[in-house]
């Protein structure tokens, strides 16, 4: 059986899901908390979450439920819920 | 016989404020062949990253700006081995001589109509291209073609819509440049984009606040309705295809300003002019300050999954810096501005000149609201209206707002 | 002598009087009477009466009536006697009431005075001056009204003038009487009272380049004759409303002055061409196909003309006065141009 994707893998995919849709933030996220608002933090409003949780959901193949949205805020969040 | 003429691209207009441009990079090369709408550059503004494209296919023959060269609106960046006629701005017509060549000619000795060579039957002939006609002042016609603006897309104040000078987009821009000496301390200092956005929003905004004699309203709005028609639309649809209530809003102004041609349009010279479509620009935040304010073209045609569709496609270009033309060069009819769903509770906007309204919002909150009797906590956006009191006055203004929030208790119909 | 009023008391300026546009004109001839003694006045009452507009007034006694000749109600005949005292080596000065009147001199201007030095190939000029006065307003009707400016704008041979300032109406005529050959000189009549300062100073003036009355970059009011203060006085209205006009005084009305003219609308991107004559194959219909053909990728909105209505000048005061262009159908015709583009 294959394990599933690491912490460290997951991480690596929201970066760069991340720093995809907000190139702008790129410098930053590398040094961002686990538990900081990244939303907040880097000021991506609506459409970049739903571009975010798109490609977060194409490339793990995770389904994200529209309602879970406001409660994915943090690295953490989108970990735990991705794993 | 060829229909093959040089055609000289020049520098285009990408938006109110630009008089000049950076080639960025190039994505064509001497020789290649390149159709009409084809993205050929990548041109750096004071407002952002745009891929331009042309308007006339045909072979690139030179290249004559490199990348990261900075030249005024109108300097030829390229030229075109061009095919046959295609319709767009229309250049002056260059004296170039048309490669027809002439027919032979025989002279017949006897006047016998006879003995002449057969006219060619009306089969023969080239088939008339058909045009779709642009009414615009000569004047017009040359500074858009110098510019790249594209007539059609441009609402003529002129007999008929005739499009005249005043009405091409960057004119306003060059009246509030002049109002804005440079700073002579700066002028030669090379500045950040941010820098450059923030110099362009200050000139706007300044003069609209100067200029415009605002009248504000606001209205809260029940979402509930449109809440629940979301959840239940998103709930069946894949994560990609699914619609934010911030899409669900500009579509229903859309649709309001449709309703409302008195808050749909431009002041200029001194008199209303009623927009000939819905053109819906919308306010889009960058990261470290500044926005850019890209248009969504006849915006009360476009269907809701559309307009979310473009308004994602603006976010990603504005994070990523490359808009395109066609959300730029065109003349908007009314803004929207969202301050997204962690923002403040409502905006007092201000207008974005010539327009003569603004439709802002706040963050979508549960707040207390009286249902029946009982007071009951609904989600809620504030809605605001800063619109030109010398275009309309407060009763238009309130039952454009009481029209929003009808439209939105009906999301189905969105 | 003229009356002339010095401008200050203290006469220190010596070159500055004020005067009227017909004292003016009276000056210039009686200067170039005494300047050459080839100069000479002919025309119908010109002597003992002064002329119809009392411009040759006084003149009669000063050089006596060789110089100042009354002639008989015949148009056709004292113009060519004109031309012919031209050829001969004299500079008169023929004086015909109304442009009305010289239709029957048309011959004589035109198949004669126009053509002898091409007809001639060169060995004979005619340097013959007439004046003759044009325009509508005084209630003298349609066989006296008429502005037929562009009949003479039309021939080759022929210099046709329309001075419209008191400078220009001293110093025109200096100029008119040096061309080797024949010179048209257009008097409005509504000009002849008008008074102004003159610069007696100044010295003889081109004829063959329009001058701008009022700087302006909004529009281009092109005009001649009496049109000029009509437009001017539409400039003024049209300031209080915010547009900058640029008024044109032709001057020459031939050869027209096309290049002054396309500068100013090449910077305004808007013309209005006004005309007292009628639109129709008129001297307006000219400017504005002049303007189209050299101004037409600057132009912002077609030229608009405003010229007389298409009708002989009729007699009833009221009628006359709504024939002609006023100052209002200027000033409502150019904000309707801007407003509008049409």
């Amino acid at each position: 059986m294959n394990p599933g994707p690491t912490e460290h893998d997951l991480r690596s995919i929201v970066v760069s899901v991340i720093t995809a849709t907000a190139p702008d933030v790129a410098d930053d996220i590398a040094t961002i908390g686990d538990d900081v608002d990244l939303f907040e933090e880097f000021g991506l409003d609506s459409m970049d979450r739903m571009n975010i949780m798109t490609s977060l959901s194409e490339s793990t193949g995770v389904t994200i439920p529209d309602e879970q949205y406001p409660r994915l805020n943090t690295m953490n969040d989108l970990i735990g819920h991705l794993s | 016989m060829t229909d093959t003429e040089l055609f000289s691209y020049a520098m285009p207009s990408l938006g109110a404020d630009m008089d000049e441009g950076a080639v960025i990079e190039w994505l064509v090369e001497v020789g290649d062949t390149v159709e009409r709408g084809q993205v050929v550059a990548r041109v750096e503004t004071e407002k952002s990253d745009i891929d331009i494209e042309t308007w006339r296919g045909g072979t690139v023959a030179e290249i004559v700006v490199g990348a990261g060269e900075t030249v005024p609106v109108g300097t030829v960046l390229m030229h075109l081995h061009a095919n046959g006629a295609e319709h767009g701005p229309t250049p002056l017509p260059s004296p170039a001589p048309t490669a027809k060549p002439r027919e032979e000619i025989s002279f017949p000795l006897e006047r016998d109509n006879s003995s002449r060579g057969p006219r060619p039957a009306p089969a023969d002939r080239a088939p008339r291209v058909p045009h779709e006609t642009v009414w615009a002042s000569p004047l017009a016609r040359r500074l858009a073609g110098e510019r790249g603006i594209a007539l059609l897309d441009i609402d003529g104040t002129g007999p008929g819509g005739a499009i005249r000078s005043s009405d091409l987009p960057e004119l306003a821009a060059l009246q509030a440049h002049s109002d804005h000496p440079p700073t002579a301390a700066h002028e030669n200092e090379p500045r950040s984009r941010t820098e450059r956005i923030r110099s362009v929003i200050a000139v706007r905004m300044a003069r609209s606040n100067a200029e415009i004699p605002h009248y504000r309203l606001q209205y809260d709005i029940d979402l509930g309705p449109l809440t629940a028609h979301l959840s239940t639309v998103n709930a069946e649809r894949p994560i990609g295809e699914r619609i934010v209530p911030a899409a669900a809003l500009v579509r229903a102004v859309a649709l309001t300003a449709q309703r409302h041609p008195e808050l749909n349009g431009t002041w200029r010279d001194g008199r209303f002019r009623p927009g000939l479509a819905v053109n819906v620009s919308v306010a889009i935040s960058l990261r470290g300050g500044g926005l850019v304010t890209p248009t969504i073209r006849h915006a009360d045609d476009v269907t809701l999954d559309e307009t979310m569709r473009l308004l994602r496609e603006f976010t990603t270009v504005a994070r990523t810096g490359t808009l395109r033309s066609e959300w730029t060069a065109i003349t908007s009819s009314i803004t929207v501005t969202n301050l997204g769903d962690r923002g403040a509770d409502l905006v007092h906007g201000l207008i974005s000149p010539p327009e003569v309204a603004l439709v802002g919002f706040g963050r979508i909150a549960e707040r207390p609201m009286v249902v029946d009797g009982v007071v009951v906590a609904r989600p809620v956006v504030i809605a605001t209206l800063a619109a030109d009191h010398r275009a309309t006055d407060g009763a238009i203004g309130s039952r454009f707002l009481s029209t929003l929030a009808n439209t939105l208790q009906h999301p189905e119909q969105l | 002598m003229t009356q002339t009023i010095p401008l200050n008391a203290a006469g220190d300026d010596t070159t500055t009087i004020e005067t009227t546009y017909r004292d003016a004109m009276r000056t210039a001839i009686r200067q170039a009477m005494l300047d050459d003694e080839r100069v000479f006045v002919m025309g119908e009452d010109v002597a003992d009466y002064g002329g119809t507009y009392a411009v040759t007034k006084g003149l009669h006694e000063e050089f006596g009536r060789d110089r100042v000749r009354n002639t008989p109600l015949s148009e056709s005949g004292f113009v060519g006697a004109g031309i012919g005292a031209a050829l001969g080596g004299m500079r008169p000065i023929v004086e015909i009431m109304t442009v009305n009147f010289s239709l029957l001199a048309l011959d004589q201007i035109v198949n004669t005075a126009a053509t002898l030095r091409y007809m001639s190939g060169g060995q004979f000029g005619v340097p013959l001056v007439i004046r003759m006065t044009t325009g509508a307003g005084r209630q003298l009707a349609a066989q006296h009204s008429h502005s037929l400016e562009a009949w003479y704008a039309h021939v080759p041979g022929l210099r046709v003038v329309a001075p419209t300032t008191i400078d220009d109406a001293r110093w025109m005529l200096p100029t008119a009487l040096a061309d080797p050959d024949p010179v048209i000189i257009f008097e409005h009549n509504a000009l002849y009272a008008k008074r102004g300062v003159l610069d007696s100073g100044r010295g003889p003036v081109d004829i063959e380049r329009a001058a701008i009355r009022r700087a302006g970059d909004d529009v281009t009011l092109v005009a001649s004759a009496g049109m000029v203060d009509k437009a001017v006085a539409a400039s003024d209205q049209l300031a209080e409303l915010g547009i900058s006009a640029e008024v044109i005084d032709l001057r020459s009305l031939r050869p027209l002055d096309a290049s002054t003219v396309q500068t100013s609308v090449e910077r305004t991107h808007h013309a209005v061409v006004i005309d007292e004559g009628w639109r129709t194959a008129g001297l307006s219909a000219e400017l504005s196909a002049s303007i189209t053909e050299r101004c037409f990728w600057t132009l912002d909105a077609p030229v608009r003309r405003v010229a007389a209505a298409e009708v002989p000048i009729p007699y009833a005061s009221h009628l006359e006065q709504h024939a002609i262009p006023q100052t209002d159908d200027i000033v409502d015709a150019t904000t309707r141009l801007l407003e509008t583009g049409r």
